[in-house]
C-alpha cells in the first residue's frame, strides 16, 4: 500500500475503537432519555413503575439503534 | 475523616479532593495554570529544536520529531478521517503533544501534578473539539444535512425515528464532549489520588503511626507507589492517545460524504 493512501476512504464509517465508544454513548443516552422521561412521569403521577419501564425501553431502543448503525449497515 | 476507631496515634487522613485545590502561586495564578503555560513552552521548544536544521537524512532529534508527527499522521489521522486527513494532522499532532506532556506532568518528579485532573481543563479542551467537529459538519453538509447524518438512522419507519433520533442527538451532539472530557478527567484524577494514597499512606505508616507492624509494612506502600507510577505512565499515554483518536474520529464522521 502506498504510504499516502488513506486506508478507509472518505465515505466509510470510522473503524472499531471509536465505534465502541460511540455505542457506549448511545446506550447511555437511551437510558438517560427514557429513564429520565419515566422518572418525570413517576414524579408527576406519584407512581413508581415508569422509571423502570423507561430504563428498559431506553436500553432496548439504544441497542436497536446500535444494531441499525453498526451491524446492519 | 478521623472516624477510624482502629487507627492508632492521630488517625490517618486519606487524601481527597482538597489535595487538588492547591493554593495560588501568586495572585490568581495556580499551579495548573503555570503547568499549562509551561507545557506549551516545552512543546514549542521541542518541535523547534527537532526542525532547527532540517535535512534529507534526518538527525536524531529530527527523526524523533518526525516519528511523533508520523504516529499521529499514519495511525490516527489517516485511519480515522479518510481522504482529507492531511490538513488536520498539525492540529492533531499539537493536541496529542499537549495532552501527553500535561498528563505526564503527573509523574515527572518535582512537578507531579496532571493538569487535566482539574475538570475545567478537559472541559475547555473538549469544548474546543465540540466546536470544531460541529463546525466542520455544518460547513460541509449545511445544518439540516449535518443533523441528518448524525441523528437520522437510515431505512426505518417514521415512528421508530421518533424514538431513535432523540437518542442519537443526545449521544452525538450533547454527550460526546461530556464523555470526552470526563474520561480524561476521571483517569487523571483517580491516578493522582492513587499515587497520593500510597505515598502519603507509606509516610504515615513510617513516621506517624506508633505500631511497629505498620512501620515494617511501610516500604511495601512505597513499593506499590512506584509500581503504580509506572502504571500511571501507561494510563497517561493511553488517555492522550484515546482523546486524540476520538477527536479524529468525530472529525471523520462530520466529513463523511453521505450515509
Amino acid at each position: 500500500m502506498e504510504p499516502d493512501q488513506p486506508r478507509g476512504g472518505g465515505g466509510q464509517p470510522p473503524p472499531p475503537p471509536s465505534e465502541a465508544w460511540t455505542a457506549l454513548s448511545h446506550l447511555l443516552s437511551g437510558f438517560l432519555l427514557f429513564g429520565g422521561i419515566g422518572w418525570g412521569l413517576d414524579k408527576l403521577l406519584d407512581m413508581r413503575v415508569f422509571t423502570v419501564v423507561g430504563l428498559l425501553a431506553g436500553g432496548v431502543a439504544s441497542l436497536y439503534l446500535i444494531y441499525l448503525r453498526y451491524v446492519k449497515s | 475523616m478521623t472516624t477510624m476507631a482502629t487507627a492508632p496515634a492521630p488517625g490517618f487522613e486519606p487524601p481527597g479532593v482538597a489535595d487538588f485545590n492547591l493554593p495560588p502561586v501568586f495572585g490568581e495564578i495556580t499551579k495548573p495554570v503555570l503547568l499549562l503555560v509551561f507545557s506549551a513552552i516545552i512543546i514549542f521548544a521541542a518541535f523547534r529544536f527537532t526542525v532547527r536544521k532540517p535535512a534529507l537524512v534526518p538527525s536524531k532529534s529530527q527523526f524523533l520529531g518526525e516519528s511523533f508527527h508520523g504516529i499521529v499522521r499514519n495511525s490516527i489521522a489517516r485511519d480515522m478521517i479518510g481522504a482529507e486527513y492531511l490538513k488536520f494532522v498539525p492540529f492533531l499532532t499539537a493536541l496529542f503533544a499537549f495532552l501527553l506532556v500535561n498528563n505526564l506532568f503527573g509523574i515527572i518528579p518535582l512537578i507531579q501534578f496532571p493538569t487535566f485532573s482539574h475538570p475545567g481543563v478537559p472541559y475547555a479542551l473538549a469544548g474546543l473539539v465540540w466546536l470544531l467537529y460541529n463546525y466542520l459538519g455544518i460547513k460541509r453538509h449545511g445544518f439540516a444535512g449535518y443533523m441528518r447524518i448524525s441523528t437520522w438512522p437510515p431505512d426505518v419507519p417514521w415512528w421508530v425515528r421518533i424514538i431513535l433520533t432523540p437518542i442519537e442527538f443526545i449521544s452525538n451532539i450533547l454527550l460526546r464532549p461530556v464523555t470526552l472530557s470526563l474520561r480524561l478527567f476521571g483517569n487523571m484524577f483517580a491516578g493522582h489520588l492513587l499515587l497520593l494514597l500510597f505515598i502519603l499512606g507509606g509516610q504515615y505508616m513510617l513516621f506517624t503511626a506508633d505500631s511497629i507492624t505498620l512501620k515494617v509494612m511501610a516500604p511495601f506502600a512505597f513499593a506499590m507507589g512506584i509500581v503504580f507510577t509506572f502504571f500511571e505512565a501507561f494510563v497517561q499515554v493511553v488517555q492522550a492517545y484515546i482523546f486524540v483518536m476520538l477527536t479524529a474520529s468525530y472529525i471523520g464522521t462530520s466529513l463523511v460524504d453521505h450515509h
